[in-house]
Parts: structure tokens; C-alpha cells; sequence
């Protein structure tokens, strides 16, 4: 094997030079003494794991004298999911980070400038309490806004609808393309593919979208490989070498928030080729459905779409039973012309060339030929979005609804082997969803007056927020736009176990428990890989930590409204198995203790396949070709527009040249992890990842101290030469504390616009992150 | 008796690292220190790439002690700390080891790693099934001897989640390490140094 003995010497070294990590922290005043050799106790425990990676691995915990000892994969019955990745084993270190909040806190300082000192739950609390009472009394429940992040597992949900509050807890991160696909085949939030993974040993063809599959869902690799052998082609379209790139048979590097653009091309293609399944659209979408030449609007008589029907010569509404809808041509009606939704988006779809996607993507036009004809003939075929990349764009929506419509015209949706959406959540499949915890009917939350990501931007009501996790730096783009609207409500709440970015911000902070840590048995329930799970106590609460459970309960007594709460999270675990959804039959807490908190979905063994009795979660119970909802922003077709900020024809380009986005990395679930100081052996800082080209042409070498800037804000970071990326963008992973930069934070240059429109979407606008222009530049003493 | 041994398919290899945290939790690895590391062939940087822009390679390779059936370090050692165990694993017997780290310079793959300091735990106490090691003596990779006596998976078998690894006896030609070594060409690093280890490659 090729590799020379001077290349170990040398990571050898580096391997040596990590000694540096770190101190152990002085030992803390709260954690449990206990005495090893005269009570050796062990214990075994069985949890999930809840970033929010996708994924919810299930763990086998050994616990030894109060301490967690050991992370293992839990068995499931499905031996091909015991699984766990770095981020599940590096919790081992992160329960016991000394970055973890041990008391509540107060803050003495200015709001944003991080001063506080300790102050005792029940001051905490009662201090809360009272102001969202004032609040509420004075502003109205809908002053106060509740907002979750990633990984929470209780969602105070019950105490906003006590309060007459505004909650989400979703919000413009990676769902830019679901909102689109959405419009296409009712897709649900961050639209996961309708076929899971595991089916993808059927695909003969897999085109991954701007997806990183393994890195963002190493616990899915497997599967990627199983396809890969048994036959199915990979092609990764990416402007970057990824990891995933890098495993993959063909790469398609396009420039960067072009790739509407070269979907486009493909319809194109199927279109000028007839590679299209006439008879799968004419059952199964909206393809013969009528566009009135006057208003664009879908042709109806009374609130019935109508098709012309082949076998009666007239109009029939598109669910008559016997008819034969023509699929094509030209038609009037009390003197309107219309057009079938196929004519036309094939019209549409006629400019959009190879030769003029070649232009804008930078792609040959026989790369988009010969990748036509792949995903069009060479079927079945899998198209996988996801996690970030294309999703964080303006343009967004347009993307998904142009990838679901080319997988509708090849028949690729509700088949074997096929698929649309999103790759890398494990939520599709055999699923129950589980009801809330009733409350009585005069409890109702406020309607939500705007998605989350506009409240820095436009007037609105919110006096007092109360986040859980580190929501505000994770999930705001323009940081310097989020600290200004912190510094004007009257009240901030901040409930986490770590000391992040967030937490700077609060008025209040209040310290939760790790996800293996808590005062009952018993925690939550989620559904992953058909599989139901439970979370089991691991170890008590360290330092003065609570759970959320717990936490919303003594807020709610505060407020005297804590009758209306479960008493125990098993209260709420049993009441939600009730569920009368056949996946759940026969599963109740006790069973789930038993199978060591994982039970089988009563689900069959085969992969999940979604669609395959071709109904549809959409009005029309169709695939929706064309879309009404968007017509107001004469977009009823997806069309390719140049993004919104990262463009060379945006005359901001000359000052800021390069496109800036925050990528997933197998690193971190979004800012999870940044502490993790096991994975900090791995990586120890953010880098800004730069072609050698580009960093040549500034005058960088690999490690300079550089700064990232734009008008909003800017950062400084470490330059590190990475060939994978391609000229002219650069790229920071995301999720990192401003604490691991040199100076500032990578949110500070982010662009926040919403498109207008996305708010009729289902998931409403998505934040543009990657549609960011910046420049870089030596920073001085570096 | 056995030839223990692994093959590592550099074709599934993601360089993910969790075969790297996986040993660190198994084994009661100290901070700063890994058994297990994932190298990159492409710059000292991790992940990097191989290459210009677009013709680019990158490809990872897990690499610990490689179980020598002809082991330098074994044959170094002055104290007969460093051994060779009846199913072949390489192992050390840390209350012999003196720490004057002849068998560091021998081996041709630089594994081991040696406590310079006091080892340093985060968290504090003992995790995993190893007992911890003093200061000043070697360590490294030991097949995860604790599981693998017991019939049970190397840790970093166990976790790795693209499948990449398969551990088993080389002496049993049916075993599936054997197989695949015969089936697909396995590689031992650096062949030509005749140290014949028992960790396979395969591309
Ligand atoms: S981070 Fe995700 S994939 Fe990794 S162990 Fe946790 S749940 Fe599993
Ligand atoms: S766990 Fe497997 S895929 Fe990940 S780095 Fe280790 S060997 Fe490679
Ligand atoms: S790899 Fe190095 S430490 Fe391991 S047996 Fe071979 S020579 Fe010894
Ligand atoms: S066999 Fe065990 S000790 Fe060796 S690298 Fe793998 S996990 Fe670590």
C-alpha cells in the first residue's frame, strides 16, 4: 500500500500535539460523591438519542456508581438499525461538560453581554412567572412567544396554550425545497422521501441533490452502500467534492443555487425525448387537468376541476368513474381557451434547454443529456434531496416543486425503487402520530402572526420569549439583526444545559437536564425506522438541572394552572399510546419496558413505500403539476430564477465575490456538539473552508487568520485549504459557538430575506442562509 | 488458539470516526490520545482532498496497531512487556512496561501512544470496560481484548455504520475476514517491511 512511513510520522505528531485539549474542569461541588471500590453499583438503561440529526438511535446506557460508563447501540429488532454514530458516542463526555449551566441564573449586565450570577429556582421561577402574568394581563398570550430548538423532547407546548401564547416549533432551517414539494405531492414538513432508504437497493439510478448522505445520516450509510453493490448508479450533483462525493459513481458540480435550472433541463429532456409515463400522469396527477387562458386559473364547473374526456367528447370532473382524460391539447369553454397542465408546462419547459441551463449551471450540455437520459430511462430512480445545500436558498421552493414534478412525468413517485424528497430523516414509514395532552377547551395558544424568522424584522406583538435551546443563533440568520431586536422585549427566557450563544441573551436562564439525565422513569416516545421508542432515566439530574417536563410543571404552578399538567411524563407517554393508529396496537409503556424501550411498529417487514395506491395528500388527492396557491407570484410552473442575493448579476457581487454557506457536517447536529471536546480532538475549530485559487488570489496561506465580511456583520476564523471547494464559494460548517471563532460569529453575515412567497407555503419561508455574498480578506495579527 | 485479525473496506469508509470515538469510550482512552485515528491521504489537515479542483481524490484510512504476526515492537521490547497472546493479538502488560518506548520507534505505523502525563479523563472517572493505565507507559489498540476474550465484536467493528469492518480468525478459512481477504485482494500496510499484520485493507 502506497502510503509513506513519513506520512504516519507526521500525523503521529499532530495525533501528539493534541495533548493541549484541555483540562479536566476542577471537580464540581454538585456532582454526586460516591465511593467506587466500596459500592460498585452497575446499572443498565435503554434511551434514544434526539439531535435533531434525523435520526433516533437507541442506546444501551451502563451507568456504574451513578456515573454513565458506556454508550452502546441498543439491540433492535431489526439488527439492521443497532446503530450509533460519533455525536452518540461523544455524549459520553458532553453529560459532564463543564460548559453545562448548574444553576439558575440571573443577569446583572447589559441584555447580550453574557453577566450573570446564580439565583435559586424558586426566584428563578416565581420571577418568570410574574412577568409573563403582567404580560398577559396587559398585552394579551400572544405578547409571549414559545420557540423549541432542535433535539428538545418537551416542547412546552401546554404551558403556550395555557398562556394564550404564540408558539412554533419549526422554522426556517433545511425546508426550503419541502415547501415546494409540498405543492407537489403533499409532502410533509422537511419532506422526507416518500420511499425509505432502505428500498433503495430497488433504484437502478440515485441522483442526490446537493445532499451529503454521509455525513448528514452516517446511520443510513449502509444502505447507500447495499445499492451502490447491488447495481444502482449514483450520481451526486454538487457544487463541492463531499464526503458523499467522494463514494458516489458520477459528480455534476454546478454553480451554486443554479440547480432549478438544471432540473428544468431535465423536464425539458423528458419532454423532447417522450420519456414520460402518459398513462401513470393521466391517472395520477393533475397533468390533464385545464389552465384557463384568462386568468391562469385551473379550469372548474361548479368546484369540480374538469378534464376533456376522451370517451364522452366533453368535460367531466377529473374524478368521473370511466373516463379517459386527454392528456394533451387545446380546448375552449364558453369562449376561453384552454390548455392541459401537460401542453402547457411543456411549453414552459420549452426554453429551458441543455444548452441554456449549461449557461447558468455551468454544466456541458451533454453531462445534462446524458443525466437526462440516466434518471429518465435507466429507471427505477431515486431523487434525494436534503439537510441544507440547495434547501437554504431564496429560490427554494421552486427547486422542490421542479424535482417532484420530473419524478411525477418519469413515474418515479409510489414506486419500487423510486422516490422524491428529502434522504436523510427517518421519519418516513410506518408512523402513528401522537395527540398532545388534552387540555381544557378555554386553553387555546395564539395563531402565530408571522413565521418566526420575520419577528427581528416586522412589527409585531411579542414582548417576551421563552426559548428552549440555542434557537436564536442556530436558527436567525444576521445575527446582528436578531441581538437588535433581543435588546427591545421586555423579558427573555432561556432554558438550556450548555452555556451557548443563546443563553448570552436571557434575562432568566434556566438549566435543563441532558436528554440522560431526569427525575422520572420514564421521558419521552419517538418513531424512527418503524420502531417505537422510549426514553428510560439514565442518571439523576446533575448539578441543580431540571427537566423540561419538570420545569414546565413548576412554571405552570407558579401560574396555578398546574392541575391541568400530567403529573408524570409516563402520564403523558401512556396517554399518547392510546393512539388509536393500527402501527400502535398492542404497544403500551409496559411492553416497551419489557423489549428494553423498543418495540417493532405493527408494520410489515419490507421497506416503507409511500404513494403506492397513487393517492396523494394534496386537494386533489393528485400529484399537482401546477400550483393555484402560487399563481398570485405567477409561479403555477417552477421556474429557474437567479438567486436572490449570490449572483454574479447582483451588483453587490463586485464588492463581495464569493457565495457563502454553512454546510452540515457529520460533526455536529446543527449547534449541538460544538462542545463536544471528544470531537474537538477531531476538530478543534471552524475553518473557513476556501479553494487554494481563491485563497491565493487574496494572498492567504493555509491556517492565516482571516476575516469573512459583508455588510451585515463579519467573523474571523482560520483559512484552511480545502481543493473540494469549488472557486468562487466558500464555505464554514454550521453550528459552531461564537466562543470557538477568533472574533464575532458566522450568523453575523447571513442573509435573513423571506420570499414573499413562501408564506403561503406550508412551512413558510425559508431562510436563505447559502444565498450569502461575502468577501475575505487577511485579518490583522493573524 | 486463532489468528485474530479485521479487514477495513476502504471503498465503504466514510471517515466518519465513530470506529475512533467508539475505542476512546471502549477503552478508557485519556484526552488528547487516540487508538484509532482517520487519516486522509490528501494534506495534514483533516478530511482533506488529494488534487485540484475538479479532478480531485480522497479516501480515508482508519489505522490502530495492526496486530504484527511478525511484530517489531514485540521483538524490541526489553522487558517482554510487549506479547503476542495465544489467539494473536498484540497486547501489553502495563505493570511491566518501563516506558523507554522502543517498540513507539520500531513499529513502522507509529500506533502507539504513550502517557506523558497524567492521564486526563473528561469526563473524570472511568468509562468503558479498560482499566485505566498509569502515567509513563505505552498503550494502544488491543483488539479490545475485554470483548473480543468474550466472543464478542471489536468495539469499532461493533459501532462502524457503514459496515466497513468485519473481524474474525484468519487461521479459519471460512471465516468471513478470510473470505473477503481472498475475495478481494486484502492489503497489508506496508507489506514490504515483512511485520505481516493482520488488519486487511480492501479496495
Ligand atoms: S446523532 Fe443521530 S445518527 Fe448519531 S447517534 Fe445520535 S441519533 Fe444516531
Ligand atoms: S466507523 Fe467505519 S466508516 Fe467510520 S471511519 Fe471508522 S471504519 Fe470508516
Ligand atoms: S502495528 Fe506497530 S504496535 Fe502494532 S503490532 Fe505492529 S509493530 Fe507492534
Ligand atoms: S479493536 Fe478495539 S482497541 Fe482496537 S481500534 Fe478497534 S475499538 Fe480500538
Amino acid at each position: 500500500m502506497g502510503l509513506s512511513r513519513r506520512t504516519f510520522i507526521k500525523t503521529g505528531l499532530a495525533g501528539a500535539a493534541l495533548g493541549a485539549c484541555g483540562a479536566l474542569p476542577p471537580v464540581s461541588k454538585w456532582l454526586r460523591q460516591t465511593d467506587a471500590a466500596a459500592d460498585p453499583q452497575e446499572k443498565v438503561a435503554y434511551t434514544y438519542h434526539p439531535p435533531n440529526c434525523g435520526g433516533r438511535c437507541s442506546f444501551k446506557c451502563t451507568v456504574k456508581d451513578g456515573k454513565l460508563v458506556k454508550i452502546e447501540p441498543n439491540e433492535w429488532p431489526d439488527k439492521r438499525h443497532s446503530l450509533i454514530c460519533l455525536r452518540g458516542l461523544s455524549e459520553l463526555e458532553r453529560v459532564y461538560s463543564p460548559d453545562r449551566i448548574k444553576t439558575p441564573l440571573k443577569r446583572v449586565g447589559e441584555r447580550g453581554e453574557g453577566k450573570f450570577v446564580p439565583i435559586s429556582w424558586d426566584e428563578a421561577l416565581t420571577t418568570v412567572a410574574n412577568k409573563l402574568k403582567e404580560l398577559k394581563d396587559k398585552h394579551g398570550g400572544k405578547s409571549i412567544y414559545l420557540k423549541a430548538s432542535s433535539g428538545v423532547e418537551h416542547p412546552m407546548f401546554s404551558l403556550a396554550t395555557m398562556l394564550g401564547a404564540q408558539f412554533t416549533n419549526h422554522a426556517g432551517i433545511d425546508i426550503g425545497l419541502s415547501g415546494g414539494l409540498h405543492q407537489v405531492t403533499g409532502a410533509g414538513l422537511f419532506g422526507p422521501m416518500n420511499n425509505e432508504v432502505t428500498d433503495w437497493v430497488n433504484a437502478k439510478t440515485i441522483l442526490l441533490l446537493g445532499n451529503n448522505f454521509l455525513e448528514t445520516s452516517m446511520t443510513d450509510a449502509q444502505f447507500f452502500y447495499d445499492a451502490k453493490e447491488a447495481g444502482a448508479k449514483i450520481i451526486a450533483i454538487d457544487p463541492a467534492y463531499s464526503t458523499t462525493v467522494t463514494r458516489c459513481d458520477q459528480w455534476i458540480s454546478l454553480r451554486p443555487g443554479t440547480d432549478t435550472a438544471l432540473i428544468m433541463a431535465l423536464i425539458n429532456q423528458v419532454f423532447a425525448n417522450k420519456w414520460y409515463h402518459e398513462d401513470y400522469l393521466r391517472k395520477n396527477s393533475t397533468a390533464p387537468f385545464l389552465i384557463r387562458a384568462d386568468d391562469k386559473k385551473l379550469f372548474k364547473a361548479g368546484d369540480k376541476y374538469q378534464v376533456w374526456d376522451k370517451n364522452s367528447g366533453s368535460f367531466q370532473p377529473y374524478d368521473a368513474p370511466g373516463i379517459h382524460a386527454e392528456l394533451d391539447g387545446d380546448f375552449s369553454a364558453d369562449g376561453v381557451k384552454l390548455q392541459t397542465v401537460f401542453a402547457a408546462l411543456r411549453e414552459h419547459a420549452k426554453d429551458c434547454t441543455p444548452a441554456w441551463a449549461a449557461k447558468i449551471t455551468e454544466v456541458s450540455e451533454q453531462v445534462i443529456k446524458d443525466l437526462a437520459k440516466q434518471y429518465a430511462t435507466a429507471g427505477p430512480a431515486v431523487l434525494a434531496w436534503g439537510w441544507g445545500g440547495p434547501d437554504k436558498w431564496y429560490h427554494a421552493d421552486s427547486l422542490g416543486r421542479a424535482g417532484g414534478i420530473l419524478a411525477a412525468l418519469t413515474g418515479n413517485i409510489g414506486r419500487v425503487g423510486g422516490g422524491v424528497g428529502a434522504a436523510n430523516h427517518h421519519l418516513p414509514g410506518y408512523f402513528a402520530p401522537f395527540k398532545g395532552w388534552p387540555l381544557p377547551k378555554e386553553f387555546r395558544p395564539a395563531k402565530p402572526e408571522m413565521p418566526a424568522t420575520d419577528f427581528p424584522q416586522k412589527p409585531n406583538s411579542v414582548r417576551a420569549v421563552i426559548i428552549q435551546g440555542n434557537t436564536l443563533n442556530q436558527w436567525l440568520a444576521n445575527a446582528n439583526q436578531t441581538a437588535a431586536w433581543l435588546k427591545k422585549l421586555d423579558l427573555v427566557v432561556v432554558v438550556d444545559i450548555f452555556h451557548n450563544d443563546t443563553v448570552k441573551y436571557a434575562d432568566l436562564v434556566l438549566p435543563t437536564c441532558t436528554n440522560f439525565e431526569m427525575e422520572y422513569d420514564y421521558y419521552n416516545l419517538q418513531i424512527r425506522r418503524n420502531h417505537i421508542m422510549t426514553m428510560q432515566k439514565v442518571i439523576d439530574p446533575l448539578f441543580e438541572s431540571k427537566t423540561d417536563f419538570q420545569i414546565e410543571k413548576e412554571l405552570a404552578a407558579k401560574l396555578g394552572l398546574a392541575q391541568y399538567l400530567p403529573k408524570t411524563p409516563g402520564d403523558l407517554i401512556s396517554a399518547r399510546l392510546k393512539d388509536p393508529a393500527p402501527p400502535l396496537k398492542g404497544i403500551t409503556l409496559e411492553t416497551l419496558k419489557a423489549n428494553r424501550c423498543i418495540q417493532r411498529l405493527n408494520a410489515p417487514m419490507e421497506p416503507y413505500r409511500g404513494n403506492m395506491n397513487q393517492v396523494y395528500n394534496t386537494p386533489t388527492k393528485k400529484i399537482q403539476l401546477y400550483s393555484e396557491v402560487l399563481l398570485p407570484f405567477g409561479a403555477g410552473f417552477p421556474a429557474y430564477e437567479e438567486p436572490q442575493e449570490a449572483s454574479p448579476q447582483n451588483p453587490l457581487f463586485k464588492k463581495y465575490p464569493l457565495q457563502f454557506s454553512q454546510a452540515h457536517t457529520r460533526y455536529r447536529a446543527h449547534s449541538s456538539f460544538s462542545n463536544a471536546r471528544w470531537i474537538l480532538q477531531i476538530i478543534k475549530e471552524p475553518k473557513v473552508e476556501m479553494n487554494p485559487k481563491d485563497a491565493q488570489k487574496r494572498g492567504l496561506k493555509n491556517g492565516d487568520l482571516v476575516e469573512v465580511f459583508n455588510d451585515r456583520g463579519k467573523f474571523q476564523a482560520r483559512y484552511q485549504a480545502t481543493p473540494e471547494m469549488r472557486p468562487g464559494s466558500i464555505r464554514v460548517s454550521e453550528g459552531w459557538w461564537s466562543k470557538y471563532f477568533a472574533a464575532g460569529n458566522l450568523q453575523n453575515v447571513t442573509n435573513s430575506a423571506n420570499n414573499p412567497r413562501g408564506y403561503p407555503l406550508s412551512h413558510g419561508p425559508v431562510i436563505p442562509f447559502n444565498d450569502t455574498l461575502v468577501e475575505v480578506k487577511k485579518a490583522g495579527g493573524g | 488458539m486463532a489468528k485474530l485479525g479485521m479487514t477495513i473496506d476502504l471503498k465503504r469508509c466514510m471517515g466518519c470516526h465513530t470506529c475512533e470515538l467508539g475505542c476512546k469510550m471502549q477503552n478508557n482512552v485519556p484526552m488528547g490520545m487516540l487508538w484509532n485515528r482517520i487519516l486522509t491521504d490528501g494534506g495534514e489537515d483533516v478530511d482533506t482532498a488529494r488534487g485540484e479542483f475538479p479532478n480531485l481524490h480522497k479516501s480515508w484510512l482508519p489505522l490502530a496497531c495492526l496486530h504484527c504476526e511478525n511484530a517489531p515492537c514485540v521483538k524490541v521490547c526489553p522487558v517482554g512487556a510487549t506479547f503476542r497472546d495465544k489467539d494473536g493479538r498484540v497486547l501489553i502488560d502495563y505493570a511491566r512496561c518501563i516506558g523507554c518506548r522502543y517498540c513507539m520507534a520500531s513499529c513502522p505505523y507509529n500506533v502507539r501512544v504513550f502517557n506523558w502525563q497524567k492521564p486526563v479523563r473528561e469526563p473524570g472517572h472511568s468509562y468503558g470496560d479498560a482499566a485505566p493505565r498509569p502515567k509513563g507507559v505505552m498503550e494502544k489498540c488491543t483488539l479490545c481484548v475485554e470483548r473480543t476474550s468474550k466472543g464478542q465484536e471489536p468495539r469499532c467493528v461493533e459501532v462502524c455504520p457503514a459496515k466497513a469492518r468485519k473481524f474474525g480468525d484468519l487461521d479459519d478459512p471460512n471465516s468471513e475476514v478470510s473470505k473477503a481477504v481472498r475475495e478481494r485482494g486484502g492489503e497489508q500496510l506496508l507489506a514490504e517491511k515483512g511485520t505481516k499484520p493482520q488488519i486487511y485493507y480492501l479496495r
